[in-house]
C-alpha cells in the first residue's frame, strides 16, 4: 500500500508541509516493500487555480491509498474520496519519521471527506 | 500566529487608512502585507526600504511563430476570448484579451503557436518606517486578478512571520467579493471589516458576510463615517449583532482622515488624541482575542 | 453614445456621478445606465423602483459521457486551470474554475465531452421615469466576473441614445471588460495621496487602450493642486469639479440623487453631462 505525505524534502528528517494543495512535495512510503520516494510538487504549488484537485488526482495516479497532511479542502476532498484515498488530518509541522509514527499510533484522526 | 484580514466590501470606506494605523501601532510585532494588489496604497504611508523586488508570473500568453503560420485562420476560429485578431493579412494575438487556455496551442495543425509565461507584475518585501517587514506587490495593468498574487503575497507574509517568529499578519484586504477576496480569506484566522454608514455600504457588507459565513471565519466590524447616516448605522449594527458579528468602534466622519492622509501620516501620527484612543482600542481588541 | 465611468480607487464617486448624469440626461431623453460593477452593484439603491425580471447568465462548462470516456486523461492535461480531472474510473469536472474555453471538448479523441451549463451570476432591470438600469451580480464565490461585465453589456436595446456603463474600481481586468468600445471614458478622482496614485493606474491603461476621457475632480477641496497638477502635466483635461461637501456626503449616504436633493447640483451635473456629449461626438466623428 501507498502512503503518501506532505512534505518539504525527501528523507525521513524533512519536516512535514502543513499545505496540501501547494505542497512543496509528496514523501511516499510503500509499505509492502518498504521503499520510500518523493513527488515533486512544483506544478501545482504555481498554480492559480485547482492546486488541491491537481494535486490530488497525482497522488491517485501514482496508486496512493492514505494521504497523511494538515488538512484537505472540500474540493481536493472530492477528487481523493472518487478515488477511494483515505485522508489522516492534523499531521502538524513535524519531521516526516514523527508523523508516520503518529499515524501508526493512531494519533491522527481520518478526515470525514 | 494570527492572521487578521481587514476586509470592506465597498471601496472608499477608509480600510487602508485605519489598516495603516493598526500597522504603526503593532511596529514590529506585525507582518504588514498589502493585498489590495489592483490599487495598492498602504507604500504610500509605509515608506518601504530595503525592497527586494520579484517578478511575478501567473498563466500563459500565447505567441505566434510567423515562419511556421500558414494563416489558415483556424485559431481565431476557435478562440472564445476574442483574442485573435486579422490585421493587415496576418492573425494577431492580442494580448490584454488573451486568456492563456491554450486551445489554438493544441488546435493549430501547424503547430506554430507557443505559450509563453505571462509576467503579471511584481512582488516585493520591504522593511517600513514603523519597523514591521512589509509585503506588497503591483498587479500588471488589464491582468486577470485571479487572486494568485494575493496568495502570493500572504504566502510570503507567513514565511517571514514564522521564521522571524512575529506574532501578528495584517493584511490589508482587496475590494469587492471576487476571486482576490476568496484568496484573502485563505488561512485568516480573523477577519476585521471597515464599513460606512450608507446604504451602499451597508448592501456591499451583507454581501461581504455571506463570504465570511461561507469560510466559518469570526470576524468584527467598524462602522466607520458613523454620523453620515444614523438610520443607516443603526441597521448595520443591528446586522452585525444577528450575524455574531461584534462591532468594536464607531467612527465619525472627520478631517482627520483627510488631513493626516495629505501629510502622509497614519492616523495615530495626527494630534488627534480622539482618532488615536479609537484606533488603540481597535489594536488592543484585535490583540487580546481568542 | 457609450459612457463609462471608472474610478482606479473604490469610493471615489463613479455610482454617484453614473446615477446622476443618468438623472440629468433622463430628463431630456431616454438613458440606458448599466451597473457593471457585479460584485458590489449598487446603481439599484438610488431607485425606487426595485429590480425586477431577474435572467440567470450561464457559461459553458463540460459534461463528460462516461460510456465514451476511455479515461485517457487528454482533457486534463489541456486544461490549464485544473477544472477537469481524470481518475483511473471517472472523470470530474470542478464548475468553479471553469473558463469556458472549449478545450476538453475540441480535444477529446472520443467526442465524449459535450456542453452543460453553470449560472455565474444574474442580469436584472428597472424602468423608471426615463431611465433603464441593467444590473449584473456576481453568484458568490464565481471567479467570472470579466465575463459576466461581458454579458451584461450585451443586455438590452442598443438604440438608446445615451448609455452609461457604471465600471468597477481598479485597471485590471474587469475595467478592461467595462471600458473598451466606450467614446468616452469619465475618469472619478479624489485629491489625496491614495486617489492619485490610483488615478494614475487607470489613466495609463486608458492611454494604452486608445480609449479618450477627461478627469472629474471629487470632493475636492479649494487649494488642493494634487490632482489639477497631475492633468496639466499630463495633458489630460478636467471636465468637471464636484466639491467636498457634507450634504453631498449625506444625500448619497442616504440613498438619494444629489442632483435632486442639493441645491446648484444639477446645474453642476447639466453642465458635465454636455461636457461629456461634446467631447464624445467629437470623437466619434
Amino acid at each position: 500500500m501507498k502512503i503518501a505525505i506532505s512534505a518539504t524534502g525527501d528523507n525521513w528528517q524533512d519536516f512535514t508541509d502543513t499545505r496540501f494543495g501547494r505542497a512543496k512535495g509528496f514523501f511516499i512510503i510503500d509499505t509492502d516493500t518498504a521503499e520510500t520516494s518523493y513527488i515533486d510538487n512544483a506544478s501545482n504549488l504555481e498554480a492559480a487555480h485547482g492546486a488541491g484537485t491537481s494535486t490530488s488526482q497525482a497522488l491517485i495516479s501514482k496508486g496512493v491509498e492514505i494521504v497523511i497532511t494538515e488538512t484537505v479542502g472540500p474540493k481536493a476532498g472530492e477528487v481523493l474520496k472518487s478515488g477511494g484515498v483515505k485522508v489522516f488530518e492534523g499531521a502538524g509541522k513535524v519531521t516526516l519519521k514523527e508523523a508516520y509514527e503518529n499515524y501508526k499510533k493512531g494519533l491522527l484522526k481520518e478526515q470525514e471527506l | 500566529m494570527k492572521e487578521i484580514v481587514i476586509m470592506s466590501g465597498k471601496g472608499g470606506t477608509g480600510k487602508t487608512t485605519i489598516t495603516a494605523a493598526i500597522g504603526a501601532l503593532a511596529k514590529e510585532k506585525a507582518v504588514v502585507a498589502d493585498c489590495d494588489v489592483d490599487a495598492a496604497n498602504l507604500h504610500l504611508l509605509f515608506s518601504p526600504k530595503n525592497t527586494e523586488a520579484h517578478e511575478f508570473v501567473s498563466g500563459k500568453t500565447a505567441v505566434i511563430n510567423y515562419d511556421k503560420c500558414t494563416d489558415c485562420g483556424v485559431c481565431r476560429q476557435k478562440c472564445r476570448f476574442d483574442a485573435i485578431d486579422f490585421i493587415n493579412g496576418k492573425y494577431v494575438i492580442d494580448e490584454v484579451a488573451c486568456e492563456g487556455c491554450s486551445v489554438c496551442h493544441y488546435l493549430c495543425p501547424e503547430k506554430a503557436i507557443d505559450m509563453r509565461d505571462n509576467t503579471a507584475g511584481k512582488w516585493f518585501i520591504s522593511d517600513s518606517r514603523f519597523g514591521s517587514r512589509f509585503v506588497h506587490a503591483k498587479l500588471g495593468i488589464g491582468q486577470e486578478n485571479s487572486g494568485k498574487l494575493v496568495g502570493k503575497v500572504k504566502a510570503v507574509a507567513k514565511e517571514i512571520a514564522e521564521k522571524e517568529k512575529i506574532p501578528f499578519i495584517i493584511v490589508d484586504g482587496p475590494p469587492g467579493i471576487g476571486c482576490p477576496v476568496i484568496s484573502a480569506f485563505s488561512g485568516a484566522t480573523h477577519i476585521l471589516i471597515v464599513t460606512e454608514a450608507s446604504e451602499s455600504g451597508f448592501h456591499d457588507l451583507k454581501r461581504l458576510v455571506e463570504l465570511v459565513e461561507y469560510f466559518k471565519v469570526t470576524a468584527s466590524c467598524i462602522i466607520n463615517k458613523c454620523d453620515l447616516n444614523n438610520e443607516a448605522s443603526g441597521r448595520i449594527e443591528k446586522f452585525c449583532n444577528n450575524h455574531n458579528i461584534n462591532v468594536i468602534n464607531k467612527i465619525k466622519y472627520q478631517k482627520v482622515f483627510y488631513e493626516t492622509l495629505q501629510q502622509g501620516k497614519t492616523l495615530v501620527e495626527s494630534d488627534d488624541n480622539n482618532i488615536k484612543e479609537k484606533i488603540e482600542e481597535i489594536w488592543n481588541y484585535l490583540k487580546n482575542m481568542e | 453614445m457609450k459612457i463609462a465611468i471608472a474610478s482606479g480607487k473604490g469610493g471615489t464617486g463613479k455610482t454617484m456621478i453614473a446615477t446622476n448624469l443618468a438623472y440629468i440626461a433622463n430628463l431630456s431623453y431616454p438613458v440606458q445606465l448599466y451597473d457593471l460593477d457585479v460584485e458590489e452593484p449598487n446603481d439599484h439603491l438610488f431607485f425606487s423602483t426595485p429590480l425586477g425580471n431577474e435572467n440567470d447568465v450561464e457559461m459553458m462548462i463540460p459534461v463528460v459521457d462516461e460510456e465514451k470516456c476511455t479515461h485517457c486523461g487528454i482533457c486534463t492535461k489541456v486544461c490549464e486551470y485544473h477544472a477537469i480531472i481524470t481518475l483511473p474510473d471517472r472523470v470530474m469536472v470542478f464548475p468553479e474554475l471553469c473558463h469556458s474555453c472549449y478545450g476538453c471538448l475540441e480535444m477529446c479523441p472520443e467526442g465524449a465531452i459535450s456542453e452543460g451549463f453553470k449560472s455565474i451570476g444574474t442580469i436584472s432591470s428597472l424602468h423608471q421615469e426615463n431611465i433603464n438600469l441593467i444590473t449584473g451580480r456576481l453568484k458568490i464565490s464565481e471567479s467570472a466576473t470579466a465575463a459576466l461585465i461581458s454579458r451584461t453589456k450585451d443586455h438590452g436595446e442598443e438604440d438608446n441614445k445615451l448609455i452609461f456603463y457604471d465600471s468597477p474600481p481598479g485597471s485590471s481586468c474587469p475595467v478592461i471588460e467595462a471600458v473598451k468600445d466606450c467614446d468616452y471614458v469619465i475618469l472619478a478622482s479624489e485629491p489625496s495621496p491614495f486617489g492619485l496614485h490610483d488615478m494614475d493606474l487607470v489613466a495609463r491603461t486608458l492611454i494604452d487602450l486608445k480609449v479618450p476621457f477627461g478627469v472629474i475632480v471629487n470632493k475636492d477641496v479649494k487649494n488642493n493642486t494634487l490632482i489639477d497638477n497631475y492633468c496639466s502635466e499630463n495633458k489630460i483635461e478636467i471636465i468637471g469639479r464636484i466639491p467636498l461637501s457634507m450634504e453631498i456626503a449625506q444625500a448619497y449616504a442616504s440613498g438619494g440623487i444629489v442632483s435632486k436633493a442639493v441645491d446648484d447640483m444639477d446645474v453642476l451635473f447639466k453642465q458635465i453631462l454636455d461636457t461629456i456629449i461634446l467631447r464624445a461626438e467629437g470623437q466619434q466623428k
